[in-house]
């Protein structure tokens, strides 16, 4: 099996994998909802300061030539927004006053 | 634009283009308390469903959800206890067809769950119950147990067809008893039929389609996004705005056609308040991406009053769909479908040009997420509005100068239900 997850100068996010680059914005939000605040804060600690080094790397690239490490590296990325936002934002993992989120039918698949 | 940003809370205050006179004057609309019986009232929503839901127009897609022939989606109108099939035909024409099988009268189309929408590609559509099989044009494909068919009762079957028209690749279907009593035009008026021709909407390829139901009426959620008044409360957070004595967020344009209600207000996509945003350019109002120019040059009839710093305007298109554009040019459509007098299901698609790099998709699902999540203020608060309605501890309510569209739009409930009424009672019934 192949061990090269991302690509190797963002090998550092590695252990991020596994819970958070998550296929589809549901499963993305999903979750942001069922981590603590603690949870989303280290995460979206960690990709940060990588993120505009994401976009440089992967804009060289059209999406049909992503390797399978390209596409973990921009659903990383792409599911940091909803973590960023918890923190940034609402300073907690769900909208206030909110009790459910919306069923997601269809999204387009890039990569 | 710069990437660098950080303005205060202050600055976003949008010029509001009341007129001196008012809004609510000037449209000469009154200035009575309103009462929101017609959203409590078991009694009222089945009046509305005659009166306005079945004589109306439906807009029930995109044609490019159907772009090739044996595309098709079902789309479930519970309002009219209707199921639809739309699909394309293998001479490319758009079909669409009640969603039943002309043997037995069952559901034709549907998926572990008889109430869930579907789509996909086929060649044929297939009924569970008998295996008859029918094409895209509605004909017997293929019969089962041939013998038995007492005459050409079998070989005659046929889908039932469905009152339709595409106006600007959005698909409208109506579900009269008889057949439509308007042409989609005269529904929707001419400003508005036409007003759009020539806008690129098929440029936006890329559809998200997310949705919800909720306690409540149908008409709180098109009152909740009549106003932006609301906005420096509701969204205090991801605007980075608060309560205040003075009106932050203001309309530059509320405007009236017949039914039809649109609202305009300037861009305030600038103004960088979090770094999430500076890291994606992606907002709570969207994407900030270079997108096609023909989609951020707005037809007259979506900027009415030629504001050059358009940041949205939204279309309530009578009854129950919003078509709302937001600069650069991407589009959002709404639609609110009454369940129960008590229960809605609210539907969203956002509509894109495709990303052209990790960049671009980054900012618009930035901006989507941030946009649901906005959304998601909106329609939590439905549910307290219906609640509170129901307590009736009031049985009149007060709209201000900024909520004109709100007061017209109860007007025109009122307005279509009483015509229906009276009609009734010249026939007897």
């Amino acid at each position: 099996m192949d061990t090269i997850k991302l690509p190797e100068q963002f090998s550092e996010l590695e252990p991020f994998i596994a819970d958070w680059a998550n296929h589809g914005m549901q499963a993305q939000y999903d979750k942001r909802l069922s981590s603590t605040i603690e949870q989303l804060q280290e995460f979206y600690d960690a990709v940060k300061p990588r993120i505009l080094e994401v976009r440089a790397y992967l804009d060289d690239k059209d999406f049909d030539d992503y390797t399978e490490a390209d596409s973990t590296l921009g659903r990383l990325v792409i599911a940091w927004v909803p973590v960023a936002e918890a923190v940034e934002v609402f300073k907690q993992p769900r909208v206030p006053d909110s009790k459910m989120y919306w069923e997601v039918v269809d999204e387009p698949h890039l990569f | 634009m710069g990437i660098e940003g950080g303005a205060m809370s202050q600055e976003l205050i949008f010029k509001s283009g009341r007129p001196d006179e008012g809004w609510t004057k000037k449209y000469e609309l009154g200035d009575d308390l309103v009462s929101y019986e017609d959203m409590i009232s078991p009694e009222f929503f089945e009046l509305e469903r005659e009166a306005i839901f079945r004589p109306a127009w439906h807009y029930v897609g995109r044609a490019e959800r159907v772009s090739k022939p044996g595309m098709y989606f079902t789309k479930e109108i519970e309002v009219l206890k209707s199921s639809i099939i739309v699909t394309r035909d293998d001479n490319k024409n758009v079909r669409v067809y009640y969603n039943v099988c002309p043997h037995r009268g069952n559901k034709l189309m549907w998926e572990t769950d008889a109430s869930k929408e579907v789509s996909g590609r086929c060649k044929t559509f297939f009924c569970k119950f008998h295996g008859i099989q029918f094409n895209t044009d509605g004909k017997v494909a293929m019969l089962t147990d041939t013998e038995a068919w007492l005459g050409s009762q079998g070989q005659d079957l046929q889908l039932a067809e469905v009152p339709f028209e595409v106006w600007n690749g959005f698909i409208f279907v109506n579900l009269d008893r008889g057949g439509p009593k308007e042409t989609l035009q005269e529904f929707m008026g001419d400003k508005y039929y036409q007003g759009f021709s020539d806008y690129p909407f098929e440029k936006c390829t890329q559809r998200y389609f997310v949705r919800a139901n909720a306690k409540a009426n149908w008409k709180t959620m098109i009152d909740g996004f009549s106003e932006t008044y609301h906005a420096s409360t509701t969204h205090a957070k991801p605007f980075n705005s608060a309560p205040s004595e003075h009106l932050l967020l203001g309309a530059e344009h509320y405007g009236m056609d017949g039914r039809q209600r649109v609202m305009v207000y300037q861009d305030w996509g600038e103004i960088i308040n979090f770094e999430y945003e500076r890291l994606t350019q992606g907002f709570g109002t969207g994407p900030r991406i270079k997108f096609p120019d023909e989609l951020h040059d707005l037809p007259k009839i979506s900027n009415p009053t030629g504001l050059e710093n358009w940041g949205s305007v939204s279309h309530k298109i009578w009854p129950q769909m919003f078509i709302q554009h937001y600069n650069p040019g991407w589009y959002v459509t709404y639609m609110m479908w009454p369940l129960a007098y008590n229960e809605m299901r609210f539907e969203v698609e956002l509509f894109m040009p495709p990303a052209q790099n990790f960049s671009d998709e980054l900012a618009q699902k930035a901006g989507i997420f941030m946009f649901l999540d906005a959304a998601l203020q909106d329609f939590s608060l439905l549910e307290a509005t219906q609640q509170g309605l129901e307590v009736q501890a009031f049985d009149k309510y007060p709209l201000t100068d900024e909520e004109v569209l709100v007061r017209h739009f109860h007007q025109s409930v009122q307005a279509v239900v009483s015509e229906y009424q009276q009609k009734q009672k010249a026939n007897g019934s």
